[in-house]
């Protein structure tokens, strides 16, 4: 209350200064321009008569003789904006017709009519300051929650280590001892490693009937080109990668050969042929099947289906169509059981889930053994979790951001689903079936100098065609929940998401200190 | 521009219509550069293979001279093809400033052949002929003053026109003229209507390829009417430059076309144009211009079907040593050029346009077809363009960060993607839902907009052009009489027959504030595609036998552009009860279109070359009337380094039609994107931009009234000085002002060439003066923009740069007064938007002059009135002496005296706040 009323005071005074400096100056800088004593040009260039100050006519290089007119192209003029912030414009702005200053002191001679907004702004901005300000406070206690969970989960990490170590026989080397509590920790992992390959294998094995016999239904569409329910030996010819001897001539009596003897085949006979030429059959599709891959080990202690291995390391980028990059069969399933409402299968990690899913402790250690780890901090030690070889993941000076590590969050638009999946991908599906586009892979944080955090990017997405590869930058705000608020493309394949989270609120500043800053 | 044929579409993959197929199939096999197999070659080109195969010397044509009738406007007289005896009518005109109008038809058409309309402002004015003398070998008429004759002779047909003894152009004189007959498909055998006498022979006329049928890339051309080519050669002895016939991405100077294909004129989408080659692009001027020291005159081809124009000279390939050969050993062969029009159809209708000065042939052609619509002030300002601006919020954006980097601009342009799918006159429901608040809100700026609406129009039985057009039976028609359709940006399209008056007619009241929903009074229009572009039609075009009433689309093609607009434009005047001038930007056109509005080079490149022939090809629309003339800033395909980027900017600063425009799938480039030093270097080439409107205004007022084009090139303004004649690199814009952009790469100087022996040159930024008549070596940084005003001239500016044009509208004036002991100038202002400069006299149109010491300004508009606020606060005189008083005396007068400053280094005499209002009489002494 007591500010408010200082600031009705000062309006009056106002009017009265006006009187006492020249049109467009800042109060700061009112003892340059005193009447009736000769004008020094603020840049020292020249020495003008007090009444060529604001006379419409530009004397100074550096505009400073016409703070109140439009005189000089580089001159700017103050606007005081009682009840909100003042500010300068450029003096290319006065009378120009165009309300600029919410006080409408830069429209006094336009014919504008400008009405006085500062009053609205003002309250406006501090209205939007408070609930920014409990934004921040409340999200900066969120934060220092998410920082406590991360820690602790990285020290009872830290202390299985140590005890692991401790169960050794000491060491004075180090690594001497780390690479025996590998050897330890390896022959688990392997036995673990061979139980799950088992009945990886087994599912494989259905799955790859399955996938037979539809491939099977499909060459038998394929092949039987006139629709009449039979392959014949004619249709079978254009197929020369069945010919049995390979000479470059597939000749009707070799397709006869290869259909058992006869002309044409039914669909049961075919079945019976099938398992002859299925190595050989070439479809216009080439279907990719998935299977364990060196990085497969990573999960012996998480219960099956593992965790998908990132497309990236399974699939090479043949072209740009999506259903190659990721086949139907693998990722958007896996992707899908991402979703934070659908993983009934992790409910035993329930602790690890409110900070997102660290990867598990072998992997602490098969990160450190089997990767050479670049310039790795002594600190850091154990806060680079690497999925891959190149990639160790930072999750903040705190650890902050560790919680959305396996998370993935979703914006519906009136065309797309878009989901952030924040140290993984970025996609794009379209709301009434199609098929998914990657705008990007997790790449680096991407912020300015001063706060790396507050920006990260994802490239590497499906290509552009005659354009770059689709890339994504998101940029981080502080919010207590952690929600994508927007997706656009400001530029083609070029995507800008903005998310809200916890993790990157500042401890706010008083609101106090800023009352000051606005009134003068 | 939005967009070539191929490279135009939504790549988002639920969008992925039919077209995109197609779109892929076009695009994949041409990404770098233009695909030359999807355009013909004369040879290709069934009439222009069988016409460029007549040899010359063998002319079949002979005058009839009993048939001859001469009345006091024209001369009219028979023209017999001795090989077929098909009987041609010639009709010659004299016209009224100096020109003569030859036009040839079929004496007995077995059905009419297409005259072109609503190109020429009116029926010519003629002028008497008079016999001078006859005999049986040809007549010799007086083409009235200047000792004009025309000599026509009758075996072989030939026209010769003189002036005394000088002989200026020749017609027929090589006898390629071809008239192909109309015929019926059976009628090769039956004996011709004409009694030929006992001694004459009638050939048969065989039936070649390519008559009746053609076939181009699975595209057949029916051909109902058969052939129909016409073809006429041209000498003009002492010639060996010519200039014109837009559009080509080609230097200033014309080239021969001896072994390569001619020039082409047929209105094309061209993907990914490639530079230096005859090849049609998206308009077409058939009017060329020759010049040399003595005399410029020129040819205006009044026809609208496809049309390829050859070129060859007597002097082509001589070295300057083997010319100087030639004239030691006196085999002074006079260096000749010859030209050839051929034409798919319609008739023989040329205009030849006697000067004999540049400017003679500029007023002669405006009197035929009009001058430059005089656009909107802030037309000439700088345009914003992108494909796409993608929502409201993206156009807000963009706006602040134009305030925000204090860069002015005064139009922000949205391509295709903001209508509803592709409907013209509609907008996106969800990216562009509100616009009448966007429009609403530039309007607070004083700021505009240009939206795109383009002539193909989707099939959708849903939308309320396409069902209006359809019922009122507006569509152009397929040659099985159904609604012809192609595919463009919606896919399926229908193309409204916009030959049809009653069409036009309705198209324009499309743009009505209550029919186009979301319009309002700052928002324009861009006619994109309209060659017009169809994806799936022959070379990206309309199936030739397409029909357009009593017309195949053959007799139109290159007219159907020029419509597009020419409706456009008028409905942008309608919905404003006729006070408000129109801007529209086409890209297709053809002669007249500069009554309309705007015209860019269409879908340029990033690239270095494209930057500099920016300048050939707008010098070559200006010289044949189209002087609202731009290239894409920055280049419309790829991606320009902030090197490039800045040199576009600084060069499209200084070229008429000034707007950046990029495309889709191009990184974003507003000017503030490419780091503190750049946006500093844009901003800069932007406000001088600005400063300079008052002289454009001026330039384009005056080229309004005259047909003057506002960009020059050199030769123009010093016709007799022959080192000018193939410049391209440099400009005049106006008189007044020289420019020589920096268009190399990594460039440390550029040598400009300042013409003029005895003229001065005034570097503007630093005022140091150059002689005329050398070539300057000029050091440059990024900053340099060379640009000189020429000793003698006045140009006032505007030195208070504002976010937009209308925001400066009140401004005062600094008067630059360049001396070369004298100096003139003018100074011309209006309310800079309505017609009522011409329908209420309301302008101010003031002569500046600098004499004897005293600076004036005198009325050149006594009629006129306007009350403005502006005044002028300072003036500049280069060149000056220092003076030890100036007063300054208005018409009330009372005599007061001035401040100044002598800069005595540059020899500037600056004058301290004059203050008279630029509608009054005052002057200037300096003592």
């Amino acid at each position: 209350m007591a500010s408010s009323y200082l600031l009705v005071m000062f309006l009056g005074a106002v009017t009265a200064v006006e009187v006492l400096r020249p049109r467009g100056v800042p109060l700061s800088k009112r003892q340059f321009y005193e009447e009736n004593r000769p004008f020094t040009c603020l840049d020292g260039s020249g020495t003008i008569a007090f009444d060529r100050v604001n006379d419409d006519y530009c004397d100074c290089k550096d505009g400073s003789d016409e703070p109140g007119t439009a005189a000089c192209p580089n001159g700017s003029f103050h606007c005081t904006n009682a009840g909100f912030r003042p500010g300068f414009i450029p003096s290319s702005r006065i009378n120009d017709g165009i309300c600029d200053c919410c006080d409408t002191t830069d429209e006094y001679n336009s014919g504008a009519t400008c009405q006085n907004t500062c009053r609205e702004l003002g309250r406006k901005e501090k209205e939007s300051l408070q609930m920014l300000a409990e934004v921040a406070k409340e999200g900066f206690l969120l934060k220092q929650q998410l920082i406590h969970e991360a820690k602790r989960g990285l020290d009872e990490k830290q202390s299985k280590v140590t005890e692991l170590q401790l169960s050794k026989r000491a060491s004075e080397d180090a690594v001497e001892a780390l690479r025996l509590v590998k050897e330890a920790a390896e022959k688990p992992e392997k036995e673990a490693k061979d139980r799950h390959l088992k009945a990886w294998e087994e599912q494989q094995a259905v799955i790859r009937a399955e996938k037979d016999n539809t491939k099977m239904a499909e060459a038998f569409l394929r092949l039987d080109v006139d629709a009449d329910g039979l392959v014949s030996a004619v249709e079978l010819q254009a197929h020369t990668e069945l010919d049995p001897d390979a000479d470059g001539m597939f000749t009707e009596e070799e397709a006869q050969g290869v259909l058992g003897g006869v002309e044409t085949v039914d669909t049961a006979a075919f079945e019976t042929i099938w398992s002859s030429i299925k190595e050989k059959y070439l479809s216009e599709v080439t279907v990719w099947v998935f299977g364990p891959s060196e990085h497969w080990f990573i999960a012996t202690d998480v219960p099956a289906p593992v965790d998908p291995p990132t497309p990236e390391e399974t699939t090479e980028p043949a072209s740009d169509h999506d259903s190659e990059q990721y086949p139907d069969e693998e990722v958007p399933e896996e992707y899908e059981d991402e979703d934070p409402d659908d993983e009934d299968d992790e409910d035993q990690d329930e602790e690890d889930d409110k900070v997102g899913r660290p990867p598990p402790l072998s992997l602490l250690f098969s990160s450190f053994f089997f990767n050479p780890l670049p310039k790795v901090k002594p600190s850091g030690l154990y806060s680079q979790w690497g999925l891959e070889k190149e990639i160790s993941l930072d999750f903040g000076p705190s650890f902050e951001f560790a919680y959305l590590y396996g998370q993935c969050y979703d914006l519906t638009t009136s065309e797309y689903i878009y989901r952030l999946c924040p140290f993984n991908r970025v996609s794009q599906k379209p709301k009434f079936g199609g098929s998914e586009t990657n705008l990007g892979s997790w790449g680096s944080w991407s912020g300015s100098e001063e706060n790396v955090y507050s920006q990260k990017k994802y490239d590497h997405g499906t290509g552009c065609w005659q354009g770059p590869n689709r890339s994504t930058t998101v940029k981080l705000t502080c919010g207590k929940e952690t929600v994508v608020m927007s997706v656009s493309e400001p530029s083609r394949c070029e995507y800008l998401m903005e998310f809200t989270t916890p993790a990157v609120c500042q401890e706010p500043p008083s609101l106090d200190a800023n009352h000051d800053h606005t009134e003068l | 521009g939005t967009g070539s044929v191929s490279c135009k579409c939504d790549c988002s993959p639920t969008r992925m219509a039919p077209v995109v197929m197609l779109w892929l199939a076009l695009c994949l096999s041409g990404t770098l550069a233009v695909d030359r197999g999807n355009f013909k070659t004369c040879d290709q080109s069934a009439f222009c293979k069988r016409q460029r195969a007549l040899q010359p010397g063998q002319s079949p044509y002979r005058a009839l001279l009993d048939t001859m009738e001469l009345t006091h406007t024209k001369l009219t007289l028979q023209l017999i093809n001795d090989n077929n005896k098909v009987r041609l009518l010639l009709e010659l005109y004299r016209l009224q400033g100096n020109m003569t109008r030859v036009k040839i038809n079929e004496l007995k058409p077995l059905k009419p052949r297409y005259e072109v309309p609503d190109v020429l402002v009116q029926q010519p004015l003629t002028e008497p002929l008079s016999l001078l003398s006859q005999d049986e070998n040809g007549v010799v008429l007086s083409l009235g003053g200047e000792a004009q004759r025309v000599i026509l002779s009758a075996r072989p047909f030939r026209l010769d026109i003189m002036e005394g003894h000088e002989l200026l152009m020749s017609l027929n004189s090589r006898g390629l003229l071809a008239f192909e007959h109309l015929r019926t498909l059976f009628s090769l055998f039956v004996i011709l209507p004409s009694q030929p006498k006992a001694d004459d022979k009638v050939e048969e006329e065989k039936d070649e390829e390519g008559m009746w049928e053609e076939t181009f890339k699975s595209h057949t051309d029916t051909k109902p009417n058969g052939p129909s080519a016409v073809s006429l050669d041209f000498s003009l002895p002492g010639v060996e430059h010519v200039y014109g016939i837009p559009e080509h991405a080609e230097t200033l100077k014309l080239k021969t076309t001896d072994g390569g294909d001619p020039y082409r004129l047929y209105n094309l989408d061209v993907f990914q144009y490639e530079l230096f080659n005859p090849m049609a692009l998206y308009g077409a001027v058939p009017v060329m211009l020759a010049h040399n020291a003595q005399r410029t005159t020129g040819i205006f081809w009044l026809n609208a079907a496809e049309t390829w124009v050859d070129i060859s000279s007597n002097t082509a390939g001589k070295t300057v040593f083997g010319k100087m050969l030639d004239y030691v050993q006196g085999s002074n062969e006079t260096p000749q050029t010859d030209v050839r029009w051929i034409s798919e159809s319609g008739i023989i209708d040329v205009f030849i346009m006697l000067g004999p000065t540049p400017y003679d042939v500029f007023s002669q052609y405006a009197s035929l077809t009009g001058t430059q619509a005089f656009p909107p002030l802030a037309g000439l300002a700088y345009h914003q363009c992108r494909w796409n601006y993608n929502d409201q919020e993206d156009v807000q954006a963009v706006d602040a960060g134009f305030d925000q980097h204090d860069i002015p601009y005064d139009f922000i342009w949205l391509d295709i993607e903001h209508t509803d799918g592709k409907r013209y006159f509609t907008w996106d429901p969800h990216k562009f839902a509100t616009p009448k608040d966007m429009l609403q809100g530039l309007l607070e700026k004083k700021r505009k907009m240009v939206a795109i609406v383009d002539p193909h129009i989707k099939i959708d039985s849903e939308y309320k052009i396409h069902t209006e057009i359809r019922s009122q039976g507006f569509y152009i028609k397929n040659k099985d009489g159904g609604d012809y359709e192609g595919w463009c940006w919606p896919g399926n399209a229908g193309y409204p027959d916009f030959t049809k008056p009653e069409m036009r007619a309705w198209w324009a009241s499309m743009f009505a504030y209550d029919q186009y929903e979301g319009s309002m009074e700052n928002l324009y229009t861009w006619n994109d595609m309209n060659e017009p572009s169809v994806f799936n039609g022959p070379e990206v075009t309309m199936h030739k036998d397409a029909v357009h009433g009593p017309w195949e689309h053959r007799d139109v093609h290159n007219l159907y552009g020029f419509y597009v607009q020419a409706a456009t434009a008028e409905g942008l005047i309608q919905r404003s009860g006729g006070v408000e001038r129109p801007f529209v930007l086409t890209r297709a056109f053809f002669a007249g279109s500069q009554r309309y509005g705007a015209v860019w080079t269409g879908d340029n490149a990033a690239e270095w070359d494209h930057l500099k022939i920016s300048i050939p090809m707008c010098l070559s629309l200006s010289l044949v009337g189209i002087s609202l003339c731009g290239a894409d800033v920055g280049g419309f395909f790829k991606t320009p380094n902030s090197e490039l980027l800045v040199r576009w900017y600084q060069t499209g600063a200084y070229q008429p039609f000034f707007r950046a425009h990029a495309h889709l799938d191009t990184p974003r480039r507003e000017p503030w994107l490419f780091g503190p030093d750049n946006t500093a270097l844009i901003r800069e080439a932007v406000r001088q931009r600005y400063a300079l409107l008052p002289y454009w205004y001026q330039l384009f007022y005056h080229a309004h009234r005259t047909g003057h084009p506002v960009m020059r090139p050199l030769w123009v303004e010093y016709p007799q000085d022959a080192a000018t004649f193939a410049m391209d690199d440099q400009f005049l814009l106006g008189r007044d002002l020289l420019v020589h952009p920096v268009t190399e790469e990594g460039a440390r100087g550029v040598t400009a060439y300042l013409p003029g022996k005895g003229e001065v040159w005034f570097d503007v930024h630093t005022f140091q003066k150059h002689n005329g008549a050398q070539d300057l070596y000029i050091p440059v940084t990024m900053s340099s923009i060379p640009v000189f005003q020429r000793g003698g001239s006045i140009i006032p500016r505007k030195l208070r740069v504002r976010r937009s044009s209308a925001c400066m509208e009140h401004d005062p004036y600094t008067l630059f007064v360049a001396l070369s002991q004298r100096a003139e100038g003018e100074l011309y202002l209006d309310d800079g938007h309505t017609f009522n400069f011409d329908t209420k006299g309301e302008f101010i149109h003031r002569k500046l002059s600098f004499s004897n010491n005293i600076l004036s300004s005198s009325n050149l508009a006594p009629a006129a009135h306007l009350s403005t606020m502006s005044w002028i606060e300072r003036i500049l005189i280069l060149g000056a002496s220092k003076p030890s008083k100036v007063t300054l005396k208005t018409a009330g007068g009372q005599d007061s005296q001035l401040e100044f400053e002598f800069d005595a280094s540059m020899s500037v005499l600056t004058i301290r706040k004059p203050g008279m209002n630029v509608g009054e009489d005052w002057s200037v002494v300096l003592k």
